[in-house]
């Protein structure tokens, strides 16, 4: 991990210099004299050449400081604490429901495919999958704000605030889990280990929670993990539609603004956070996949 | 009955919800963008601004129907050469932390303005703030300045307690403290701001009780907040997409105002085909403004002639610009030696506002033979190129005021001590004729003398062609019926005070 951190801050910091537009002149406005961003950009040290202040960058990030950003004068570190928890709640509601929905549907579509069941979830995925989040977010909006007056439409102070942005970023992932559930398991399904569970007389449900499902799984988990990670890495077109701030603005914010500390720190902080979420991932397969516990154990013997 | 019982729940869950700002007498505005910071010395931002004229008050006040009266200060007097004034504090005005406001805190602040790069649009003129005793406060100037008041309103020149804000400068931008009308309670980073009104404010407490601004970048579900209670007031779409939906809902008022800036045509005058003066008369006698307009912001405009912003009490009344004229356009592009036509760019910023009007002037000028090319381009690049660097042929911008005088959308893009990066004179414009109108226009106190200068540079851009005002839209806001007190401002300026259910 700690490769990848330090190459994405260099590559980050590098990007931040080559793009045009000077971030002194981004905080003192469009009309103020070159005079003045001059001065203000000495004193942000901005005219010391690029390799010293990466190295200032890297040498204070090591110390714990991540620097405050250019635009609001806040420790990045404490923006991101302020925004992480409204990312965190979107994220992990929209894979509960992915999850609670997605599989079950998928697990039915396969056991009974080509029913009228089977087909209905299957178009239905597709449609989640073509629909843009952000337009579902708004017929939501439109619906159950304006129309019904049952749901908040824009922030993010209660849990009911949660409910429509959650859903709207699940649509997609769900659609995602049924189809991979699906798929997955109609290919376990035909093996003949499953055939030898049914010739030997086991009850249906076993064979379908414990020989198939188990095996089935594995992919899914992984496209769970996957999901979660990205949605992790904030969502800016559904925080936008419902007012939210979470780390997707923050980013889009900082990139406009030319504040390169801020940016630099959230896009770290996401690709940490990525980076934890896989590990959990593929801790987890050690549960799920005897295959992979075996390897771990073979190799503990050795 | 279960199931009903269920449903009943569910609805009671959710009513709350639902209910306006009227029930709780809160009023919610939009931002589209977060608060950079509350420090007023530290932002140029509109957004942040707009905040700050709850929380904070400046030595005068801008009523709604745009007269300036004094605030802070009771009276004030002007030296006759105009180079100093004279501020009587108002007594008796409270912090939010409960100090009295004193001659010391307003020198403090005005000079910390003054001291600051951030609020040079409104403190470039002053030079320094001195206490004369224990309730007058004085004020030099470099050079007499008319519209001296308008940037004592400005929230830049904002009053702070000198104590606090000297105690800790760099954490006073997230703690603010004001004698203004409400009080900062909350900030959720970059989604809400909670302000509480002010028991003790000077002139009593605000008849609405709390104040929130939200920020929400989509303008679609801004708009269905406001219909669905959530939002009472927010400026609608720049490009007036929404206007009519608007219009059509009986729950909500849309509000017009004429905006303080004027959309144009700006030619590098020092370099390239458009150095030549007959070149930039051409496209100006081959302009259409109405259909400009029409094409450009679906009619919401009026077409301007005058080179400076028709909201300025300077600006000539009944102004006529160059004629049109197509053949008398496509003559002079033969006359300026290119009888076959010719290839320029226009570098615009790449939001609707610059590209929509760039793309039906690309059109109109193939009618003269200019095959003009468009440069869309982020606004961060297009400042460095265009505004600084002066690397372009011709683009299409619009020159903005941030208070109602002929000076702020002349000097700084006309004057030759603003070339090269000293100010916005990124045109290249250097006509003695000129500056000399502009000095003596800017440092006159006499009304008729500087509207006879104004209307000299007028002349002057008109017959030099050095840029073409096209238009000058409308500044919009929307918001619920009930909500009193609402007007749009054309420098969408506004202070919750005056609003009530």
């Amino acid at each position: 991990m700690v490769p990848v951190i330090l190459g994405l801050s260099f590559i980050l910091f590098s990007i931040m210099e080559l793009t045009p537009g000077d971030p002194a002149r981004a905080m003192l406005g469009e009309y103020a004299p070159q005079e003045e961003v001059e001065q203000l950009r000495e004193q942000m040290g901005l005219n010391d050449p690029f390799f010293v202040r990466y190295w200032r960058y890297v040498w204070n990030a090591l110390h714990g400081d991540f620097g405050v950003s250019y635009r609001t004068n806040i420790p990045t570190v404490t923006e991101i604490k302020n925004r992480f928890p409204a990312t965190l709640k979107i994220a992990f509601f929209a894979v509960l429901i992915a999850v609670i929905l997605g599989i079950p549907v998928g697990i039915i579509s396969a056991v009974k495919q080509y029913s009228a069941i089977d087909i209905s979830s299957m178009v239905s995925a597709l449609l989640f999958t073509s629909i843009p989040p952000f337009w579902l977010g708004l017929l939501m909006i439109l619906l159950f704000s304006v129309k019904l007056h049952i749901l908040p439409a824009v922030g993010s102070e209660t849990w009911k605030h949660f409910i429509m942005p959650a859903i709207a970023m699940a649509a997609a992932q769900m659609a995602t889990l049924v189809r991979m559930t699906r798929s997955t398991m109609l290919e376990v399904i035909r093996q003949d280990y499953i055939r030898t569970a049914k010739a030997k007389g086991a009850a249906p449900a076993r064979v379908i929670f414990i020989h198939s499902l188990q095996n089935a799984l594995l992919p899914v988990v992984t496209a769970v993990g996957i999901s979660f990670s990205n949605l992790l890495g904030g969502a800016l077109i559904i925080e936008n539609v419902f007012g939210i701030s979470g780390l997707g603005t923050l980013m889009v914010e900082s990139v406009t603004g030319k504040d390169s500390p801020m940016l630099i720190s959230s896009v770290l902080f996401a690709a940490l956070v990525g980076g934890f979420v896989n590990l959990g991932v593929d801790l987890l397969y050690t549960f799920i996949d005897p295959r992979v516990k075996s390897q771990y154990l073979k190799r503990g013997a050795k | 009955m279960r199931k009903f019982v269920f449903a009943l729940m569910l609805v009671l869950l959710f009513v709350p919800a639902a209910l306006a700002g009227k029930a709780d007498n809160s009023v919610s505005v939009r931002n589209v963008s977060d608060q950079k910071t509350f420090d007023p010395y530290r932002t140029t931002d509109l957004v942040d601004w707009q905040t700050h004229y709850q929380i904070f008050d400046s030595l005068f006040w801008e009523t709604p129907d745009g007269k300036f009266v004094p605030a802070l200060c009771t009276d004030y007097s002007i030296s006759p050469d105009g180079l100093e004034m004279l501020f009587t504090i108002r007594e008796g005005v409270k912090f939010h932390n409960g100090d009295v406001m004193t001659a010391d805190d307003v020198v403090f602040s005005l000079n910390t303005a003054i001291a600051s790069p951030f609020t040079s649009k409104f403190t470039s003129v002053m030079k320094e703030a001195s206490k004369v005793d224990g309730k007058t406060v004085k004020l030099t100037l470099k050079h007499p300045y008319k519209p001296i008041i308008g940037c004592l309103v400005s929230s830049s020149t904002s009053i702070v307690p000198k104590k606090v804000y000297e105690a800790d400068p760099d954490g006073f931008g997230q703690k603010p403290v004001g004698t203004g009308p409400y009080m900062l309670k909350d900030v959720r980073s970059g989604e809400s701001i909670t302000m509480e009104a002010f028991p003790d404010y000077f002139k009593g407490e605000a008849k609405v009780k709390t104040h929130i601004v939200r920020v929400i970048k989509d303008n679609m579900s801004a708009l269905m907040a406001m219909q669905s209670g959530t939002l009472d007031r927010m400026v609608p779409n720049q490009d007036y997409s929404d206007r009519q939906a608007i219009i059509d809902d009986p729950n909500l008022v849309y509000y017009e105002a004429p905006q303080a800036c004027s959309f144009l045509v700006a030619f590098n005058t020092a370099r390239g085909p458009f150095a030549d003066k007959r070149l930039r008369e051409a496209v100006a006698r081959a302009i259409d403004k109405e259909e400009l307009i029409l094409g450009a912001v679906n009619g919401m405009a009026e077409p301007t002639d005058e080179g400076i912003v028709p909201l300025c009490p300077q600006a000539p009344k009944g102004f006529k610009g160059l004629e049109y004229d197509i053949e008398k356009a496509k003559a002079l592009v033969a006359e300026a030696g290119y009888p076959k036509g010719l290839t320029v760019t226009m570098r615009v910023i790449g939001a609707t506002n610059y590209t929509k009007p760039a793309e039906i002037l690309q059109a109109q000028l193939r009618n003269i033979g200019i095959d003009m090319k468009i440069e869309a381009m982020d606004r961060a690049r297009w400042f460095d190129l265009v505004l600084n660097k002066a690397q372009f042929d011709v683009t299409f911008y619009a020159h903005a005021i941030s208070v109602a005088d002929a000076d702020f959308c002349t000097y700084p893009f006309l004057h030759s001590s603003q070339l090269n990066g000293k100010g916005t004179n990124y045109m290249g414009v250097n006509i003695p004729e000129l500056d000399e109108c502009l000095d003596k226009a800017r440092s006159s106190l006499d009304d008729a003398e500087r509207n006879k200068e104004y209307l000299r540079v007028c002349e002057i851009i008109r017959d030099e062609s050095l840029y073409i005002p096209c238009y000058t839209g409308k500044r919009t806001v929307a918001a619920v019926k009930d909500l009193k007190g609402v007007f749009a401002d054309p420098m969408q300026r506004y202070y919750i005070y005056n609003y009530s259910w």
